[in-house]
């Protein structure tokens, strides 16, 4: 494997780690999905990390799944419809798991910003991430699987 | 005490709002920089919790934007983790505390008790 798509999956491993434990900072216990688990893919957060790696990164939940999730950090029972208000709530978990992200980015010496989140929902989305590696990792957790995605540019190597 | 929560999240408002009411506050809402300029020239409150990750102008600004306008104004910094840079900027610019993203109501009722006890010593 050449060296830098080495260093990419690395930092890919760390960001879907950081990403991982973030997911339990927020109460959703989160463990590695059975093999043969069904991606969820009808409600998509991204948020764009800026710095000396730059790129996104993603969840993906199913439509329930996530409006449990917006129940669960209400303390109080999901609501019916992804309106506004939900939708404001999955940005913030977005940003809470990018702020993990980025200070995983931070101990490995790397300069990173998070960006303002997007929420995309719908049947059937499919996210296609052109010229730039994407790694997966679909996890279960207290709501559900939850698909969590990285595509990050890797720094230039320094030359010694 | 009077409080302005400053915040793009309606979601993020919203869980300020209740945490802070039940705790027995006052609360008003701007979801930017310019909303906040306004309500803290209207509303003047005692203490300010503000986001640092905004479209626009960033939470750091903001406050030193509402801190020239207005010294004595006092705030508590609200941040997802990986944002240290912008909270070492914050502190040193003056916040009295900042608050990690998820939290619990006790912790920013905790920080606005931090505020009151410095309004308190220095009245």
């Amino acid at each position: 494997m050449p060296l830098r798509q080495a260093l990419a999956a690395t930092l890919a491993g760390v960001v879907l780690d950081a990403a991982t434990q973030a997911l339990d900072a927020l109460g959703l216990s989160s463990e590695e999905a059975a093999v043969g688990t069904e991606a969820p893919m009808e409600v998509l957060v991204m948020v764009g990390i800026t710095g000396d790696a730059t790129g996104n990164i993603s969840l993906a939940f199913a439509r329930e799944g996530a409006l449990s999730l917006v129940g669960l950090l209400m303390n109080d029972t999901a609501p019916e419809h992804l309106d506004d208000l939900a939708c404001s709530g999955l940005g913030e978990v977005g940003n809470i798991v990018a702020g993990h992200v980025a200070t995983q980015l931070n101990l490995q010496g790397l300069a990173a910003d998070i960006g303002v989140p997007m929420v995309i929902h719908g049947e059937h989305l499919s996210l296609q991430v052109p010229r730039r590696p994407w790694y997966s990792r679909l996890v279960q957790t207290a709501v559900g699987p939850v698909a969590l995605g990285v595509g990050l540019a890797q720094p230039e190597p320094v030359a010694t | 005490m009077k409080l302005l929560v400053v915040d793009d999240a309606a979601f993020m408002r919203m869980m300020l709002r209740n945490a802070l009411v039940r705790g027995g506050h006052e609360v008003v809402e701007a979801s930017n920089g310019e909303e906040a300029l306004r309500a803290y020239a209207e509303h003047r409150p005692d203490l300010v919790t503000m986001d640092i990750t905004m479209p626009g102008e960033d939470g750091v600004s903001v406050m030193k934007s509402l801190r020239e306008r207005y010294p004595d104004a006092r705030f508590v910094m609200c941040s997802a983790m990986g944002q240290q840079h912008l909270v070492v900027d914050a502190l040193a610019n003056g916040a009295i505390d900042f608050v990690v993203k998820p939290f619990k109501p006790e912790r920013i009722l905790e920080a606005v008790a931090k505020a009151e006890a410095m309004v308190a010593k220095a009245s």
